[in-house]
């Protein structure tokens, strides 16, 4: 989300803010999204013809180039899904992984101009899981005659492209990609004839079979000669041959499918040549790679992320149920004391496929809400499936913790994975790594994510660069799992974004957790507070077995550690360091405002979604919200989220508002005077001051006349 | 209910096949393009602070020209193939999409009709303009997107062409007399 670009202007002692943004041109499209356009990035704006097919609907067939992807975004927009769609278990229907690989870049291109089929495939969640989230109504395909769904979208196919295993199975990958470019099914002879004998004899458009090329590297540079220039250069799909999951968001936006590997000279420049032709900062790979560290160490080198989700399904379903994302509130937490503060981490949760199939699962574990637990997840799904997130905030208890998994918006390999852990950063120039901590920004604040995990330790450029872009973090983990060596140092960047290393990083038992941090609780003395954090390996050490580690640190300092959430260890860090933390997170606040529809509180809960917002009660276009911290604190920044930021329109963000501060809460001072603001977020540092009362009051409301305060974050220490 | 199913199964008959739809497509000054379909455009609204004398203008294929400030929160919404302005200082404006030649921001004097002004006219072509019948006395400028004077190509006889050979490719500001516009090359 855009941060408002701040001029102060000393004035008579205070700080007056004047937003300097140009016109913005906010495109509403029928899906409710909103695209900002500035209006001086505008040359003009023109109608032309389009020529088009129509199905036998009259639905206008969408070719892959033509669907809306604005650069903001991961995923194009899709239509609303229809109002009841095809369904085919294909574990169930036994079909191959060839023609499981047909039926998804089916499913792509259908889905494409207006969501129609969805896939059955993993069947590891209960298969009505992601369905009933995404409020979809399904009409089954008998499994035991599951070319019926091919005929009934015949019409939107053109043809096929013939292909054979015989020499590669990379064949697979070129025959989708050609697939998802010209609407045509790839198919195997066999498949071929199946079609057949189910009344449908496509013409063969293009014919693989004749190629003779044999290896990955030869027929992955045939499809970069003849083809790359055809696909978007926005995603790249990095999968399996005949692993058929993501190949239907691949056919439907027209994107080039490889399966390279970068330990092999040959392969790897030739990935290259796909990588370098991405933009950093906006484009990703989705899937996988032969190999973790060379694979996502490879596009890292080009500032490109990695999505690891080989077996996400159902991609063209559910990005297209565009819901606006429910921030859970965030709870107070009370106030620091001499104690051990210690933090446990889930891992996996960067994996997309990990987070609709196994997460699933084991969030229904019995030990989930009996104790803090941070669960790494991915903010990519802000975009694949904010449906996804939603469930899970949903069902998220006051325990449970939201945080990205690695690196960010996306996996990130900040070590160069080829020369060995020893070795150089990759990014450590920050060029690239800028446009993808920027990205991050955007996507965790859309998620609602205040934590990174990072996988290894990373540069001190690269800890610079999420510092510089990434204000919405309240903390990044680092870690040492290939060495194992001894516990990264903890550390500060530029003043407020702490680094902790997690100690241990994935393990997968209880004793081992419990080691790992007695080598610090059985030092603690009670003088001061110690803080302890550590990521446990989710395949191993479910919330059904970590539940045990509260009675094990028990044991070790009786009455002495407390096990937190990831959000508020890092407030309890940065106050015990005396660095600025959100005080409104604080629970001896209290809060109160000028007749409101909502409560007080909510203008300041930790979320700025819709139903969690303060709203005037009238429509007079003003409105004050009052917090009162108890004690007097440094305050050096604040944060106030709009109407935007809870996914209303941005004609409702307020206009103009001050913030004032007090000492005793009858005298005032007024330290930021907001007018003309359009932003989604007010983000304003400001020279320290003392206080123990904030107030901001809104002088003039969104076009409706009410004041909208979806969330304020006061940043204060000691 | 027999009689119906046959008349829309030949109404399905011939929608299916091809057809032609209105696209939107935003130029940016990058020489990106973003397109979007009418189909999925509910509305483009605006966010103004200060925006002065700034606003929308409509200029139509006959050289007609239509101006609203910014400050007038213009909503531009299309339907039945007519796209329609409403704001809130003027009458609710509707053009056939078919006539618009462009949409523009800009200031009111920006509003002068793209290919004939103060007695000269601009060509334009693909990979350059022709600016012809320039007055005598008056020098064409040429500025690049970010403001800085470029050199002005020679020419003879009131016609000047600008084009990527002499420019290289990009956007320009061409300013003639009190006339001033862009052009990409």
């Amino acid at each position: 989300m855009k941060k408002i670009f701040l001029l102060a202007i000393a004035l008579l002692g205070t700080l007056q803010f004047m937003a300097q943004q140009p016109t913005t041109m906010i495109t509403t499209l029928t899906n409710g999204a909103n695209i900002r356009t500035e209006v001086n990035e505008v040359e003009k704006i023109t109608f032309t013809d389009s020529l088009f097919s129509l199905n036998n609907n009259g639905l206008r067939i969408l070719e892959a180039n033509e669907l809306c992807w604005p650069d903001d975004r991961l995923l194009p927009y899709f239509p609303a899904p229809a109002s009841s769609i095809k369904a085919l278990d294909m574990p169930a229907a036994s079909l191959s992984d060839e023609e499981r690989v047909m039926f998804c870049t089916l499913q792509g291109i259908v889905n494409r101009t207006q969501p129609r089929i969805l896939l059955y495939n993993h069947n590891e969640e209960p298969r009505a899981t992601w369905p009933t989230a995404h409020n979809l109504t399904l009409s089954s395909i008998s499994t035991s005659a599951p070319y019926t769904l091919v005929k009934q979208f015949k019409d939107e196919i053109k043809g096929l492209v013939l292909y054979s295993t015989e020499k590669s199975n990379h064949y697979i990958n070129l025959a989708a990609t050609i697939a998802g470019l010209d609407r045509l099914l790839p198919v195997t002879e066999a498949i071929r004839t199946k079609l057949v004998a189910n009344g449908m004899d496509f013409p063969v458009v293009e014919d693989l079979t004749s190629l003779t090329m044999s290896n990955a590297y030869a027929i992955y540079n045939y499809l970069y000669t003849n083809y790359w220039s055809r696909c978007n250069h926005r995603l790249l799909i990095s999968e399996r041959p005949a692993i058929p999951y993501v190949h239907d968001i691949g056919a439907a936006c027209g994107s080039a499918c490889v399966w390279l590997d970068p330990r092999t000279s040959s392969e790897r420049s030739l990935l290259d040549k796909f990588l370098k032709d991405l933009t950093p900062g906006r484009d990703f790979v989705l899937g996988w790679y032969p190999e973790e560290r060379s694979g996502v160490g490879e596009a890292t080198k080009y500032g490109l992320s990695s999505v690891p989700g080989d077996f996400f399904e159902n991609t063209t379903v559910y990005t297209a149920v565009n819901k606006p994302i429910k921030i859970p509130p965030v709870p107070k937490r009370p106030k620091l004391e001499n104690k051990v503060y210690a933090t446990i981490y889930i891992s996996d949760g960067d994996n997309i496929q990990y987070c609709q199939h196994a997460m699933a699962k084991i969030f229904e574990q019995s030990g989930r809400g009996q104790m803090p637990m941070n669960w790494t997840i991915s903010p990519a799904l802000a975009d694949f499936s904010p449906s996804m997130l939603n469930y899970y905030y949903g069902k998220a208890t006051t325990n449970d913790c939201f945080v990205s998994g690695p690196s960010g918006m996306g996996y990130a390999m900040p070590f160069n994975g080829l020369a060995g852990t020893s070795g150089e950063y990759y990014l450590s120039a920050g060029a690239k790594f800028i446009p993808y901590t920027q990205l991050t920004q955007r996507y965790i604040e859309k998620a609602g994510l205040r934590v990174i995990t990072i996988w290894d330790n990373i540069s001190s450029a690269q800890r610079k660069a999420f510092a510089d872009n990434c204000p919405y973090l309240y903390g990044l983990t680092i870690n040492d799992y290939e060495r194992q060596t001894g516990r990264l140092a903890y550390a500060v960047q530029s003043g407020w974004l702490p680094i902790a290393p997690q100690y241990p990083c994935y393990r997968g038992d209880i004793e081992g957790i419990t080691d790992f941090f007695n080598r610090d609780i059985k030092n603690f003395k009670g003088t001061g507070p110690m803080f302890v954090t550590g990521q446990a390996d989710v395949w191993n050490l479910g919330p059904d077995k970590l539940i045990a580690l509260k009675s094990k640190l028990n044991e070790l300092s009786p009455n002495n550690v407390k096990i937190v959430r990831a959000d508020h260890w890092f407030s309890y860090y940065n106050e015990a360091h005396h660095l600025p933390f959100n005080i409104t997170m604080l629970q001896s606040m209290t809060i109160s405002s000028s007749p409101s529809k909502t409560t007080a509180r909510l203008a300041a809960d930790g979320s700025p979604s819709d139903g969690y917002i303060w709203i005037s009660r009238t429509a007079e276009g003003t409105g004050w919200v009052k917090m009162d911290f108890k004690e007097n604190y440094k305050i050096s920044r604040y944060v106030i989220r709009h109407a935007e930021a809870a996914g209303l329109a941005p004609q409702l963000n307020s206009r103009d508002f001050t913030i004032e501060t007090s000492l005793d809460g009858e005298t005032w001072t007024t330290i930021g005077t907001h007018t003309g603001n359009t932003l989604p977020v007010t983000d304003a540092s400001i020279t320290p001051v003392e206080a123990r009362y904030v107030r901001v009051n809104v002088t003039n409301a969104g076009t409706d006349g009410f004041v909208r305060i979806g969330d304020i974050e006061v940043y204060g220490a000691h | 209910m027999r009689k119906f199913i046959v008349l829309a199964t030949l109404l399905l008959g011939a929608l299916s096949g091809q057809a032609q739809e209105k696209v939107m497509n935003i130029q940016k000054t990058d020489g990106t393009n973003a397109q979007t379909r009418i189909a999925d455009l509910k509305q483009i609204s605006f966010l103004a602070v200060e925006a002065g004398e700034q606003g929308l203008i409509v200029k139509t294929q006959d050289g007609e020209t239509a101006f609203v400030l910014f400050e007038s929160n213009p909503v531009v919404t299309i339907s039945s193939g007519k796209l329609i302005v409403k704001s809130s200082s003027a009458e609710t404006m509707r053009f056939e999409i078919n006539d618009i030649a462009e949409i523009m921001f800009g200031n009111e004097s920006d509003a002068t009709p793209i290919r004939e002004s103060e007695g000269f006219a601009f060509v334009m072509q693909e990979g350059s303009v022709l600016i012809r019948d320039i007055p005598k006395g008056v020098k064409p400028s040429i500025y690049s997107i970010d403001g800085r004077s470029l050199p002005t190509p020679s020419y003879k006889g009131g016609e000047l062409r600008l084009s990527r050979v002499t420019l290289g490719p990009g956007i320009f500001i061409v300013k003639v007399g009190s006339f001033s516009t862009k052009i990409k090359l």
